[in-house]
C-alpha cells in the first residue's frame, strides 16, 4: 500500500469540489433547466474532452456554449459549417502580405480554431473535407499547415452541434471523427415550467452574465485534481469488461448487444469512460471513482461509438437501449452469486 | 487496518453463511425425498430399525457437512465481495480503494458502512422442502399394510389349504400316501399358500386344482381298488355265511362235508381269478384266508375256523368302508364311487336264500353254481368291467317239426340289367322259374341250384355262429359255404 499513489485528502479535493459547485450553479442559473446538462458538459470539460450536441435548434446549444465560456473565462469562437466551408476557414490560412521592409512573405492567419472553445455549429454540414481538418486539432490538439505545426492555446474544447432531423444536404461524421468526441449529449426540450420561467425571466433572449466567474488556476487547479482522482481497480475492471460486452461475440454480452450491435466501442471509449468517470466523482466531491460514476457517464461516452446493425434500423432500436440493457444486465462486482440471490442494502 | 475491514469481514461472512444455508436447504430437499424413498421400501419388505432416526440425524449431518465443505470451495473472490459491499453502501469506490491506499482520512467521514443484507428469494426451496418433508412424514406415517394390499392383494385360500391339508392327512393314514411323500406333498402346499397373490390367483387356483387332482387321483384309485377288494370279500362271505348256514338244514354230514369240499373249489377259484388275492387283502384277512385255503387244500375247515375266517373278512369290510367312508367325506372320491360302496355291503345279499339252495341241490354244489353263476358273477358292475359270468347255454329250443316255409325268390339281377315288364299296382306275380332264368345270368344254370347272394359273417359274428354250430350233442346242420 505504500508503493500505491496517496489518496487525496480531503483538505485537497474540498477546494475543487467548491469550484466545480460554483460553475455549476453559475450555469444553472444563467441556462435554465439543464441542470444534469450543465453537469455532463461539465463532466467533459474536466475530463479534457470533446463533445457533441445533438438536437433541435432554438435549444439553447449556443447559450450553453457562451455560458461556460464566461463562467471559465475562456477564448470562444462559433463556426458555423456550411458545404462550403473549406478547411482553411476553420484552421487558418498563409495570406501573401508584404512587410514594412516591402518583402512579400506568406503569413499565417489563426483560423477559428485558434481558442479554448469552438462552438462547431451543425458541423455535419460541413464537407467530410473539412470535417477531417478537425481530427488533428481534436485529438492532437495542433494544427499543422505548410508543414509547420502549431500548438492550440490549452484548454481546448471542441463543442460541436448537429440536427438529428434536417439531414438533406449533411456529410454524416465518420467514426473516426465520431470517436474523438467524449460524448454525444441529447439535447432535449425543456419542460413547460422552465419554458414559462424562460419567458417571463428571459425577454429578448439576453443571458444574465454569471455573477463568479472561475480562474485559470481555478481551471488549472481542477485539472491538478482530477489527475489525483482514484481509480480502483474493481471499477477499472468494470469499465474494460462494459466495453467489452459491447462487442458481440463476447462472452457477457448481453442479448441485445449480440442481436443489434456490428462493432462495438473502441478502447478510445474505455479510456474515455475512465475519465469521465473520474471527473464525475470529482463533481460528487468523492476521491475514488465507484460503479455510479461510471454508470453516470457510460451511455453519453459510448451511445455514438456504437455501430448498430440494420437489424437495429428495422426494430429502430438506438444504442441508448442497448446500453441500458447491457448496464441492466452486467453485473458491476462480476460477482457470481446464484440468480435467486442477491444483495440489498441494509 | 482500515476501520471497513470489520465490517467488510461480517459481510462476507453473511455471505457465506448464506450459501451454505441455501445449499443446505435445497439438498435437505433432495434428501429428504431419498430418505422418504427409502424408508417407505424398508417399511414396505421389512420393519423399520429401532434407531432409524440416528441414522438419519447422521445424514443429515453429513449433509450439512459436504455442503459447509463445498460453498468454503466455491466461496466469492474477496475483491467482488468489497466491491459489492462498497456497491451496496454507495461508497464511491472508497472500500474499493481501501484495498490499494490508505483511506483512513475519508472513513470518518464517510461514517459507519451497514452491512449489506442477503437475501435469498428461498420461496420455491421452502416450498421444495416442506413437500418433501410431508412426503417423508408421510412414508414413515403411512399406513403400509394397507398398501401392501393394494400392491399385493391377498388371496383368501385358507378354507382350501386346510382342506387340502386334512386330504393329506387321510391319504398318509390310510397308507395311500408314504410319510416322505405326504410331507413333500404339505411342503408345496405350504409352498402355494405362502406365494399366493391377488394378482394372478389363477396361478394359484391352478396349483391348488392340481395338487387337487392328484389327490383323488390317487383316492380314486386306491377306492377302486377297495372296492375291488370289498367285492371279492363280499363274494367269500356270502358263500362263507351260506355254508356255515348250510348244515342246519343238511340231513348228513357227508352232505356238509361235500359243501365245504364246494366251497374250498370256490374259493381256490376266486383265489385263481384273483378276487382273493393276498395282495388285495389287509394282512390279517391275509393270514386268515391263507390258513383257510391251507384247510380248505386238505379238506376244507371245520365250522370253528369257518366262524374266524368270517370274522376276519367282516373286519376287513368293515375296514374298507371305513376307509371309503373318509375318502368320501373328504370329498376325495366322487359320489358315484362312494355310493357303490354303499351297495357293496354284504346286507345287499342274503345268505339265507343261498343256503336254502344249496339245502334244495343236496349238496350239489356244480348244479347250484351254475343257477347262481349270474348272480354272484353279475354283481360286477360298469367299474368292474365284463364281469366274470360264465356264457352258459342250457334249454335250447328244439328244432324238431320245425318247418320253414319256402318261397321263390326273384331275380337277383342288377337294377340296370332289368328289363321292364310292366307296372302293376299289386304284387307281382310269379312266374315259373325256368322262363325267367333263361333270361338271366344263369342261363345255363341248374335251376334251384342255389342263391347267387350268399350272405356274408362279420368277423365279430363268426366266433359265435361257429360255437352254435358246434355244440356238442346237436348234429350241426349244414354250414353255409
Amino acid at each position: 500500500m505504500s508503493d500505491s499513489p496517496a489518496l487525496l485528502k480531503p483538505a485537497e479535493l474540498d477546494p475543487a469540489t467548491s469550484i466545480t459547485r460554483q460553475i455549476c450553479e453559475q450555469m444553472d442559473r444563467c441556462l435554465l433547466g439543464r441542470e444534469s446538462l450543465h453537469r455532463l458538459v461539465l463532466t467533459g470539460l474536466l475530463s479534457r474532452g470533446h463533445i457533441l450536441l445533438e438536437g433541435l435548434p432554438g435549444l439553447g446549444k449556443t447559450a450553453l456554449v457562451r455560458t461556460i465560456g464566461n463562467i471559465l473565462q475562456l477564448d470562444f469562437n462559433r463556426v458555423q459549417f456550411t458545404p462550403d466551408l473549406m478547411p482553411g476557414d476553420v484552421l487558418g490560412s498563409h495570406i501573401l502580405q508584404q512587410t514594412e521592409s516591402s518583402q512579400r512573405e506568406m503569413i499565417f492567419e489563426p483560423g477559428p480554431v485558434f481558442t479554448n472553445i469552438l462552438l462547431a455549429d451543425e458541423i455535419n454540414r460541413a464537407s467530410p473535407k473539412t470535417q477531417s481538418a478537425m481530427l488533428e486539432t481534436m485529438q492532437e490538439r495542433s494544427v499543422t499547415l505548410r508543414g509547420q505545426t502549431r500548438e492550440l492555446p490549452q484548454p481546448f474544447f471542441v463543442i460541436a452541434s448537429q440536427n438529428p432531423i434536417e439531414m438533406e444536404g449533411t456529410y454524416p461524421l465518420p467514426e473516426a471523427q465520431l470517436d474523438r468526441f467524449l460524448f454525444r449529449v441529447m439535447f432535449d426540450a425543456v419542460d413547460a415550467d422552465v419554458l414559462q420561467r424562460i419567458i417571463t425571466e428571459r425577454r429578448q433572449g439576453d443571458l444574465p452574465s454569471p455573477n463568479w466567474q472561475a480562474s485559470a488556476d481555478d481551471l488549472n487547479y481542477l485539472f491538478t485534481v482530477m489527475e489525483r482522482i482514484y481509480l480502483p481497480k474493481p471499477v477499472a475492471g468494470y469499465i474494460a469488461r462494459l466495453v467489452a460486452a459491447t462487442h458481440p461475440d463476447h462472452a457477457e454480452a448481453p442479448e441485445s448487444v449480440k442481436q443489434y450491435v456490428q462493432y462495438g466501442t473502441s478502447p478510445r471509449a474505455a479510456i474515455a469512460m475512465g475519465e469521465a468517470a473520474r471527473a464525475n466523482a470529482l463533481l460528487d466531491g468523492r476521491p475514488t471513482v465507484g460503479f455510479e460514476d461510471v454508470a453516470a457517464v457510460a451511455k453519453p461516452v459510448m451511445n455514438h461509438r456504437l455501430i448498430l446493425n440494420y437489424q437495429a434500423r428495422f426494430d429502430r432500436v438506438d444504442a441508448s437501449r442497448v446500453l441500458t440493457d447491457l448496464l441492466e444486465e452486467l453485473d458491476e462486482t462480476g460477482l457470481d452469486l446464484p440468480s435467486d440471490v442477491s444483495l440489498q442494502k441494509a | 487496518m482500515s476501520t471497513i475491514d470489520p465490517a467488510l469481514e461480517s459481510f462476507v461472512r453473511r455471505v457465506h453463511a448464506m450459501m451454505i444455508y441455501r445449499s443446505v436447504l435445497r439438498w435437505s430437499a433432495l434428501w429428504l425425498m431419498i430418505a422418504g424413498v427409502v424408508v417407505l421400501g424398508i417399511r414396505f419388505t421389512s420393519d423399520l430399525p429401532g434407531d432409524w432416526w440416528k441414522y438419519l440425524l447422521a445424514s443429515w449431518a453429513l449433509l450439512v457437512a459436504i455442503a459447509w465443505y463445498r460453498e468454503s470451495q466455491r466461496r466469492p473472490d474477496p475483491r467482488q465481495l468489497r466491491a459489492a459491499f462498497d456497491r451496496q453502501n454507495h461508497a464511491g469506490g472508497l472500500v474499493m480503494a481501501a484495498a490499494e491506499v490508505d483511506t483512513r482520512s475519508w472513513e470518518a467521514r464517510s461514517g459507519s458502512l451497514a452491512l449489506p443484507s442477503v437475501q435469498w428469494h428461498s420461496g420455491s426451496a421452502w416450498l421444495g422442502t416442506i413437500l418433501a418433508l410431508v412426503f417423508f412424514i408421510t412414508a414413515l406415517l403411512f399406513p403400509v399394510k394397507y398398501a401392501r394390499l393394494i400392491a399385493d392383494p391377498p388371496l383368501e385360500i385358507s378354507q382350501q389349504v386346510q382342506d387340502l391339508h386334512e386330504q393329506i392327512d387321510v391319504l398318509e393314514s390310510e397308507y395311500i400316501l408314504s410319510p416322505q411323500q405326504a410331507e413333500n406333498k404339505r411342503e408345496e402346499l405350504d409352498r402355494i399358500a405362502e406365494q399366493a397373490s391377488g394378482l394372478n390367483p389363477s396361478k394359484t387356483w391352478e396349483a391348488l386344482d392340481q395338487l387337487l387332482q392328484t389327490n383323488e387321483q390317487l383316492a380314486q384309485q386306491e377306492a377302486e381298488d377297495a372296492l375291488s377288494k370289498l367285492n371279492a370279500l363280499n363274494e367269500a362271505s356270502l358263500l362263507g355265511k351260506a355254508l356255515e348256514m348250510l348244515p342246519k338244514g343238511l340231513e348228513n354230514q357227508k352232505a356238509f362235508e361235500e359243501g365245504l369240499k364246494q366251497l374250498g373249489q370256490l374259493m381256490n377259484q376266486l383265489n385263481q381269478d384273483g378276487a382273493l388275492d393276498p395282495k388285495n387283502l389287509p394282512p390279517e384277512l391275509q393270514k386268515a384266508m391263507q390258513q383257510a385255503l391251507k384247510k380248505l387244500g386238505e379238506g376244507g375247515p371245520d365250522a370253528e375256523q369257518l366262524k374266524q375266517m368270517l370274522e376276519a373278512l367282516e373286519n376287513n369290510q368293515d375296514e374298507l368302508l371305513d376307509l371309503a367312508k373318509q375318502l368320501a367325506q373328504k370329498g376325495l372320491i366322487p359320489p358315484n364311487l362312494a355310493d357303490q360302496f354303499q351297495l357293496g355291503e354284504l346286507g345287499g345279499l342274503d345268505p339265507g336264500p343261498l343256503a336254502d339252495l344249496l339245502k334244495q341241490h343236496g349238496g350239489d354244489f356244480q348244479e347250484l353254481l351254475e343257477q347262481l353263476g349270474p348272480e354272484l358273477g353279475g354283481r360286477g358292475d360298469a367299474n368292474r368291467g365284463p364281469g366274470h359270468a360264465p356264457l352258459l347255454y342250457g334249454n335250447e329250443s328244439s328244432e324238431e317239426g320245425a318247418e320253414f316255409q319256402e318261397q321263390k325268390l326273384g331275380l337277383s339281377v342288377p337294377l340296370e340289367q332289368a328289363k321292364l315288364a310292366g307296372v302293376t299296382i299289386t304284387a307281382p306275380e310269379v312266374t315259373g322259374g325256368e322262363a325267367i332264368l333263361g333270361q338271366g345270368a344263369l342261363n345255363t344254370a341248374q335251376a334251384g341250384g342255389g342263391n347267387a347272394l350268399v350272405a356274408p359273417v362279420l368277423p365279430r359274428h363268426r366266433t359265435a355262429v361257429k360255437r352254435f354250430f358246434t355244440r356238442p350233442g346237436v348234429n350241426p346242420p349244414a354250414t353255409p359255404e
